[in-house]
């Protein structure tokens, strides 16, 4: 491998390097990786673009040596098609550069913070002072200091837990008298856990050094002699995971996992051994490893991923299990697309995005035939290839290690998306059933609830102003501090709609907001999920504006529309809605509705309650 | 320069080429870290690893830092290997 990527960077070939580059894992030889590190800062910085579109600025803050840990991070980072810009603290100095706003860390402007904290850094109680008090003590300290990060820099926040240790002086007692250092810091992990501030995420460093190893995990002479505080060969799982978590800070996450069925989700091929002949379930070894890894499968449904099937049978074999084999944990309805077909599984990848409506980058294949892996390989380079074990005891761990699908928090949305894919073939149906358009909205019998930005939907609503970007008028991104501060400011609209119709619930799916001041309500953010378009959503947002205006004497409503790569689809939303174009610059255009001189002339065929 | 330290400091050589990724670094015994651009602190931690590695030898918490130049790190390897 490393001869191989010297050779390409010798002849300049930087194209065949960054595919080498883009393929490391945290297993490859340390060496390897340091040296596949190494080489993004001899590569132009458009050819890194050209193959990690993100761009983004992330500072660590180190209670302990961050030297050999930047560069792998930045590496793992680059893997996920983030390209990383890093500031490293001076040693030490992570609480004092947040306090003080240090002017290089300022400067920097960081889009992401990662503090990179160790339990060694703890001190440990003085004898006779409450340990219990200690730990929410250290814990306030520490939320205290995440909390003025995220908001004096504007940014998400990622901070490492603190890992429990190897020694034990406490012997046996150290899982229960308070007074060890173990339960220190598990009490503290428990209080900060508890307490995080909005934007604020968790680096499980406590799983992680679990997993690979605790006595692996801890170098004495590393710490002693550099203050290094994990050993090296365990910092390129630390950088992948914690690149997985900065992935999902910035909407890299993988959002559908697309199964194979025979020996992939059971033992044996339903189209041959049939319905009683499958191994799947309790009684037979590996019967009950499918069922395990549909278990993991099901729990990465309840959270929020897309599953769908791609397999190559007849449809009504693939569907038996779903609908009669009772150790199946996955439902038929747990599947948001399923394509049974003979067509090569490209195709039928092809078509679960189209009509999922996401890109074949956010699309994870497993399947346990290779040549089915190689041939979505070859044809969809898009699309990441789980490199799935022989053995099915092994699924759950080859699918958990590859940290695909990182969250940085479920909503309600997240866990019905898979329901709602679901319920739209339904209403496709009732589109061709229907005489026309407005038949079709009259017999999906709509119902909203209307209501403004509050505790209790923050947010949902933050996060649709923060991944929206097709029907969205401003792409203005704020912050869940700064949604949260428009609930109670006396000049702010906000008004957000939960769609449900006959076949289910949408969700959240709309948030307008806006600032009145001198008479004028100038809207700041209008913006909705794309699963509601044409459905008049945005003609009873209108509606509820125009109303809030006449309530409060406001003659007139002022809109702005940014153009940007994504949401050319709203180009004429203010022209449709009856507004008149005021003015035009470079960066945009705005748009005016007088209260008083104009009606709504649109309708919608929502009920709202 | 005896047979031993002349090997070592050839085998040393090849570390620092591959570390360095700079086939052109000459090691003499009296090579400090002054004399080799890029031989920081971190470079040192990397380096650490691979003479362990390569000598199959285990150093002791300070031992390395002490040494002052590739002569002084050469001996300690000396020590290690026939200890």
């Amino acid at each position: 491998m490393k001869s191989e990527l010297k050779e390409s960077m010798k002849r300049r070939d930087f194209g065949r390097a960054l595919e080498l580059i883009a393929r490391v894992r945290p297993d490859d030889d340390l060496e390897y990786l340091e040296y596949a590190a190494d080489r993004l800062d001899e590569i132009p910085v458009d050819q890194l673009s050209a193959r990690a579109a993100t761009h983004k600025r992330l500072a660590i803050m180190g209670a302990a040596t961050t030297h050999f840990l930047a560069p792998l991070i930045r590496l793992f980072a680059f893997r996920r098609g983030l390209l990383l810009d890093v500031y490293e603290s001076d040693f030490g100095l992570y609480e004092q550069e947040i306090w003080s706003e240090a002017p290089a860390l300022k400067a920097f402007a960081p889009d992401v913070i990662h503090f990179h904290l160790s339990s060694r850094i703890l001190t440990m109680p003085a004898p006779g002072e409450d340990p219990a008090a200690a730990a929410q003590a250290a814990a306030r300290r520490h939320l205290a200091l995440y909390a003025a990060a995220a908001e004096r820099f504007g940014c998400p926040i990622i901070a490492n837990n603190f890992e429990t240790v190897v020694e034990r002086p406490y012997a046996s007692l150290d899982a229960v008298s308070p007074a060890s250092r173990n339960s220190l810091i598990r009490a503290i992990n428990a209080a900060v856990a508890a307490g995080l501030p909005a934007r604020v995420h968790v680096h499980d460093v406590e799983h992680l050094s679990a997993v690979l190893g605790k006595k692996r995990w801890f170098d004495a002479r590393a710490w002693n002699e550099s203050k290094i505080a994990l050993g090296l060969d365990c910092h390129p799982h630390y950088a992948d995971r914690l690149a997985a978590t900065i992935g999902a800070a910035f909407g890299r996450s993988k959002k559908c996992l697309v199964l194979d069925l025979d020996n992939t989700l059971w033992g044996g091929v339903i189209g041959d051994d049939g319905l009683h002949g499958i191994k799947l379930g309790q009684g037979q070894p590996e019967g009950e490893a499918f069922e395990q890894f549909q278990t993991y499968v099901k729990a990465l449904k309840e959270r929020g991923v897309l599953l769908a099937v791609a397999s190559k049978n007849e449809p009504e074999n693939a569907l038996a299990p779903f609908r009669e084999h009772r150790d199946m944990v996955l439902k038929e309805s747990d599947i948001a697309s399923f394509v049974a077909s003979w067509e090569p599984k490209d195709g039928s990848i092809r078509t679960i995005a189209r009509r999922l409506n996401i890109g074949l980058d956010a699309i994870v294949f497993f399947d346990d035939n290779p040549a089915e892996r190689q041939i979505v390989a070859a044809n969809l380079p898009e699309v990441t290839v789980i490199d799935v074990p022989e053995d099915p005891s092994l699924y759950v761990q080859a699918l958990d290690d590859a940290n695909l699908f990182d969250t940085l928090g479920v909503t309600h949305e997240d866990q019905i998306r898979g329901d709602f894919f679901q319920q739209n073939l339904a209403r496709e149906e009732l589109v061709a059933s229907s005489g026309s358009y407005d038949d079709f909205l009259r017999n999906l019998e709509m119902r909203a609830v209307a209501e403004p930005v509050h505790a209790g939907n923050v947010g949902r609503v933050s996060q649709l102003i923060n991944k929206t970007n097709q029907f969205n008028l401003t792409t203005l991104r704020m912050s869940e501090a700064e949604v949260q501060a428009l609930v109670d400011a006396p000049d702010a609209y906000t008004s957000t709609v939960r769609l449900d119709d006959r076949f289910g619930s949408n969700g959240l799916i709309s948030v307008v907001i806006g600032r009145s001041e001198a008479g004028t309500l100038t809207i700041t953010n209008w913006l909705m999920s794309c699963r509601v378009l044409k459905r008049g959503v945005e003609v009873l947002e209108m509606e509820r504006l125009l109303k809030h205006c006449r309530e409060r004497g406001l003659g007139a409503v002022i809109g702005r529309y940014l153009p940007t790569e994504k949401n050319k689809l709203v180009a004429n939303h203010y022209a449709d809605l009856g507004f008149v174009e005021v003015a035009a610059d470079g960066a945009g255009s705005t748009w005016r509705f007088d209260v008083a001189e104009r009606n709504l002339e649109l309708k919608h065929f929502i009920g709202v309650s | 320069m005896s047979e031993s330290t002349a090997a070592h400091l050839a085998k040393l050589q090849d570390i620092f080429h591959d570390l360095f990724d700079d086939d052109g670094i000459v090691l003499t015994p009296e090579t400090s870290a002054k004399d080799v651009p890029g031989w920081d602190s971190l470079k040192n931690i990397k380096l650490i690893v691979r003479i362990e590695k390569a000598f199959n030898v285990k150093f002791g918490t300070g031992e390395v830092v002490a040494a002052k130049n590739v002569g002084e790190l050469i001996g300690l390897i000396d020590k290690k290997t026939r200890g």
